[in-house]
């Protein structure tokens, strides 16, 4: 059950009888251990057995989608599934089928006469408005040509004129949408050459599109002619911008008529509609509440049915045979599973399990759960691991967090990084149900990001920084080394640089060097007479870094020697802790010369190096020391790591290169004489065993191959020789893909002596087999490749780490310019109590800055240099990653991607 | 709004606060999202907590602390800059406390503002 290797797969065959392999595949899908191996990867999609039961499933699918669509359009609630309902019976089936069938057609009915309905409606609505409109405007004219029978004697002389106008006068009227109403006007003045009078007034409220039901503008409009020829243009013109003409009868009386019988059918039409949208709403509200139940019952038998189609059909068309890769720890949970449903569906035959050997690669399977699955998910994105092989997604747990915490090393920011963490773990219920393709990545990550804002708390107790701030919890070990008495004025420095030197403990004397005369308190890189008591207390501060460096001027000097240093030692460790990892993968998969051939040669040549290199480090930091008694220990006389590092390389002892530093310093070797004959013949002695080891790297592997090689020809004529020529089955390498129907004599009593024997071996097995197809020259060009990698790596990626130091300077230097132009200002930009209100204003800025700058974007950073290291130059020490993923027949991830969909 | 600050003209900040308060409690709608009242709530606990700390920080003369103190570029007399260093160290320390209390002050507001969004979505 560990994720150190890949479960142990075994390839199975599976008989199940025709009316017993439904049930059984559905227990399979509920149980999700088994995947299959398609087995008519040659027939099309239709030409399988079951592909008509996924066209009903897909068929059914696409009416689920429907009903979706309508109910989330008609805004009702869909009820979430409380629990997940069984794969329904075949008989089921076509139960739901037609239930689904019938719910479309009624749906689609309805909403073929709601929109029937709904434009009469709004045809009626327009008509009702038109007239409203028009009663407006002919109101007016009424009242200009007066058609009214009280017309006056006065006007009796002009009468027979009006009367004449009026009746050549006609009009019409309806409705255009507002975006053409400028356009339509103008056409019409143009067309009737200004004879048409036209009047267009906007609708105040937006109408409703019946198909789409879109709001729409539109306009009412009134236009007056004369004359048959301008009636036919003006109707042609409303065709062309598809306004709707609504008759307005010319007498008022007929009108007001009119506009009732409108104002009536409107009024029958809207109870009608009304009807319409509850049946609708009825049905639509019985359909959400199976609708998920439904969704996932036609998931599972599709998923079914799919599975079937990779089966192939037995020659007697009785049962149906499949293949497939079982874990061996779940073994036993198949057959249950298969045997409640063989018994569920009253078969007569149970269905048969039996193992086939084989030489096939099996596929790469890690039980995870949630708090692993983030991790090995950051392996798999780089490869998924080989069959059996050891698997980086253990220590990544780890390693992954810590290093990244080395580079976001800041206790603070760390905080709040851990809290919002920590808040995503502990709501993870409520949390997985929110959607979100970014919030769905990092909350897959909580468990990572959790670890690594614990991991960075720690560095930034080791950095001692917080908020670029450090906290002096046990004591500065530096101390202001003036007496304060009989010394005033310019001996304090005060301001210029060094005000901090003077403020550190305003009130406290370590009377330990009456003569100090030194202005440098902090700095002993540089200061040569230096003298054993000076500003330090002699022993250090307890744990991590001292908080009197936050302050000092050379903090980033002495920080990255310090961080640059750690961040080699930790590279050597990772990377060797790589190389020895191969050691597992070496004595699993019975590869015993390969220990001597590759992982002896490959640490070989790294250790006598950059192991070399490591050991000086802590020697430096051991030997030399500012609290050291002899002259030649002190800190100034430590030599540089790095100039004797490349000296040892180009093997360059020479009297200038081997100069002390200064006079009083003696020697440049760090142990031995002071000569230097102990260290420089180990330094030779280092050299000239890495150089050595490549020419074993590069020629090992190839020349045992080609021994191999010998040794197999010798015995293969040897064996035809003697004649007889019967291994077709040992020596084919065409022959990995099983037999099916041939192994059935395989009882499961025996085979685990088989499988035990075997066990381990794919692997050697690919080995064996590729051995054959290989040439000498490939291994030799594969392994060449590999060596001058390996040896290139082993430099490169050395310096690689150095990017913990780069990351983790360039973080703290962000914090603390961050604190320097936004609090600082805030402290110091307003005099007296207001700065209490620049305090308030610019935290708010500096919060935000925290939590966008150096939160997401420095630990976004980080994160993608961690995972660098991780499969770059970690893995690539011992990793394979050309597995292929276990993908077993689980209802589960079925289910699932309908939800995402 | 202004009703209720007229009487108050004599009285003291923190009353003109209090009123201020109380007729932004009286506003039945609220005049930020649920999003802005979230984050606001969060800056101002964050702002609580850290400023009373780094009140205390300063009241304790704490060194880290030193550089962000206001004081004069040079100094001829030491008492002198030991007063300076003393009064600055307590006038950060008391402005930060008052920060901390105008952010007790959003997070009030900012909280009601929450509970009212929350209360508004409820309904609908």
């Amino acid at each position: 059950m560990s994720i150190f290797r890949s479960e142990k797969m075994s390839l199975y065959q599976l008989f199940l009888q025709n009316e017993s392999a439904y049930r059984c595949m559905s227990e399979l899908g509920e149980l999700g251990c088994v995947e299959f191996r398609d087995l008519n990867s040659e027939a099309t999609a239709f030409q399988r057995t079951f592909s008509a039961e996924v066209t009903r499933c897909n068929e059914m699918e696409r009416k689920l989608r429907y009903l979706e669509g309508q109910i989330v359009k008609e805004d009702i609630k869909i009820e979430e599934l409380l629990d997940m309902p069984a794969a329904p019976l075949p008989k089921e089936m076509v139960d739901l089928e037609a239930a689904l069938d019938k719910m479309e057609s009624e749906l689609r009915e309805i909403n073929v006469n709601a929109e029937a309905l709904n434009k009469n409606f709004g045809s009626l609505t327009e008509m009702k408005l038109t007239l409203q409109n028009a009663e407006n405007y002919l109101a007016d004219r009424d009242g200009i040509f007066g058609v009214n029978e009280t017309t006056s004697a006065a006007v009796a002389p002009e009468e027979g004129m009006t009367q004449l106008n009026m009746q050549r006068f006609r009009f019409v009227t309806g409705v255009v949408s507002t975006e053409k109403a400028q356009g339509f006007e103008r056409m019409l003045w143009r067309a009737g050459r200004g004879n048409i009078y036209l009047r267009i007034s906007p609708l105040a409220e937006p109408l409703k599109d019946p198909v789409t039901g879109n709001d729409v503008h539109k306009s009412v409009f009134i236009a007056f002619y004369q004359g048959e020829q301008l009636k036919g243009r003006v109707k042609k013109i409303c065709e062309g911008y598809h306004a709707a003409l609504y008759p307005c009868p010319e007498s008022v009386g007929l009108r007001r008529e009119t506009s009732v019988g409108v104002y009536s059918r409107l009024q029958d039409l809207k109870t009608i509609l009304d009807q319409t949208k509850e049946h609708r709403h009825r049905v639509l509200v019985a359909a959400a509440k199976h609708l998920r139940t439904w969704i996932v019952k036609v998931r599972k038998i599709k998923g079914i049915f799919h599975t079937l189609n990779m089966l192939s059909v037995d020659v007697t068309s009785k049962a149906l045979v499949a293949e497939c890769w079982i874990p061996d720890v779940d073994v036993y949970k198949v057959r249950l599973a298969l045997k409640q449903g063989s018994e569920a569906s009253d078969s007569a035959f149970p269905p048969i399990l039996n193992e086939l050997p084989t030489n096939a690669k099996p596929p790469t399977y890690f039980r995870t759960n949630k708090f692993t699955h983030g991790f090995q998910a950051l392996v798999n994105a780089y490869g998924i691991a080989n069959y059996r092989e050891v698997n980086p997604g253990l220590y990544t747990i780890i390693t992954f967090p810590f290093l990244f915490a080395v580079m976001f090393g800041d206790g603070g920011h760390a905080l709040i990084v851990t809290m919002f963490a920590s808040w995503m773990c502990l709501n993870e219920e409520k949390l997985s149900k929110v959607k979100g393709e970014v919030f769905g990545i990092i909350f897959g990550g909580r468990y990572i990001i959790l670890l690594m804002g614990i991991f960075s708390i720690y560095t930034g107790f080791i950095y001692n920084d917080f908020f670029a701030k450090a906290f002096n919890i046990f004591g500065s070990a530096w101390v202001v080394n003036y007496r304060s008495e009989g010394r005033p004025g310019e001996e304090y420095l005060i301001g210029e640089g060094s005000m901090e030197s003077a403020m550190l403990v305003p009130d406290r004397h370590y009377d330990v060097c009456p003569n100090r005369t030194t202005s440098k308190a902090y700095d002993f890189d540089n200061a040569t007479d230096f003298q054993s008591c000076g500003h330090y207390r002699q022993y250090p501060y307890p744990f991590g870094v001292d908080p009197v460096w936050v302050i000092a001027e050379n903090k980033i000097v002495f920080l990255n020697s310090y961080k640059m240093k750690l961040s080699i030692i930790l590279g050597v460790f990772h990377m060797s802790f790589g190389v020895f990892l191969n050691l597992w993968n070496f004595t699993y998969f019975k590869r015993r010369v390969s220990i001597l051939l590759e992982f002896l040669p490959r640490i070989l040549f790294f250790w006598p190096l950059f192991g070399y290199m490591m050991s000086l480090m802590f020697l430096k930091w051991v030997k030399y020391g500012a609290n050291k008694e002899e002259r030649e220990l002190k800190s100034d006389c430590a030599p540089s790591i790095l100039i004797t590092f490349i000296n040892m390389m180009l093997l360059s002892y020479s009297e200038e290169k081997t100069r002390p530093p200064n006079e009083e310093c003696k020697t440049v070797f760090m142990f031995g004489d002071d000569e230097g004959v102990t260290q420089k013949t180990l330094q030779i002695a280092f050299v000239l065993i890495a150089v050595l080891s490549v020419p074993v790297l590069l020629f090992g592997t190839p020349i045992q191959f080609k021994m191999k090689m010998n040794r197999m020809n010798k015995a293969k004529n040897n064996y035809s020789h003697s004649g007889s020529l019967g291994s077709s089955g040992h020596g084919d390498p065409a022959d990995r893909e099983p037999i099916v129907n041939s192994t059935l004599h395989v009882e499961s009593g025996g085979k685990h002596d088989v499988h035990d024997g075997h066990s381990g071996d794919y692997d050697q097995n690919q080995g064996s087999n590729d051995d054959e197809h290989n040439t000498f020259g490939d291994v030799m060009i594969y392994q060449a490749i590999h060596t001058i990698e390996y040896v290139l790596e082993c430099i490169s990626h050395t310096a690689s780490y150095l990017r913990l130091w780069a990351l983790s300077l360039a973080h703290s230097q962000l914090s603390e310019v961050l604190w320097f132009m936004v609090l600082r200002i805030g402290f110091k930009a307003l005099p007296g109590y207001l700065g209490s209100i620049s305090i308030f204003l610019t935290f708010a800025f500096w919060a935000g800055a925290t939590v966008s700058i150096l939160i997401a974007m420095e630990g976004m950073s980080a994160f993608l240099h961690t995972l660098r290291l991780h499969w770059v130059e970690f893995q690539s020490k011992f990793y394979k990653g050309e597995g292929v993923k276990f993908h077993a027949f689980h209802f589960k991830r079925v289910t699932d991607d309908a939800k995402d969909d | 709004m202004t009703i209720g600050i007229t009487p108050s003209l004599t009285s003291s900040y923190t009353d003109c606060l209090l009123i201020c308060l109380s007729v932004l409690l009286q506003e039945k709608m609220p005049f930020c999202g649920p999003k802005c009242s979230l984050c606001c709530t969060i800056v101002s606990i964050w702002g609580i907590v850290q400023l009373v700390l780094m009140g205390v920080f300063f009241y304790t003369h704490s060194v880290a602390l030193a550089e962000d103190l206001t004081l004069k570029e040079h100094y001829d007399d030491l008492n002198e800059f030991y007063k300076d260093v003393n009064a600055s160290y307590e006038q950060n320390a008391y402005n930060c406390w008052i920060a901390a209390f105008i952010y007790l002050v959003t997070l009030c507001v900012s909280v009601h503002q929450f509970w009212l969004n929350n209360r508004v979505s409820y309904q609908v």
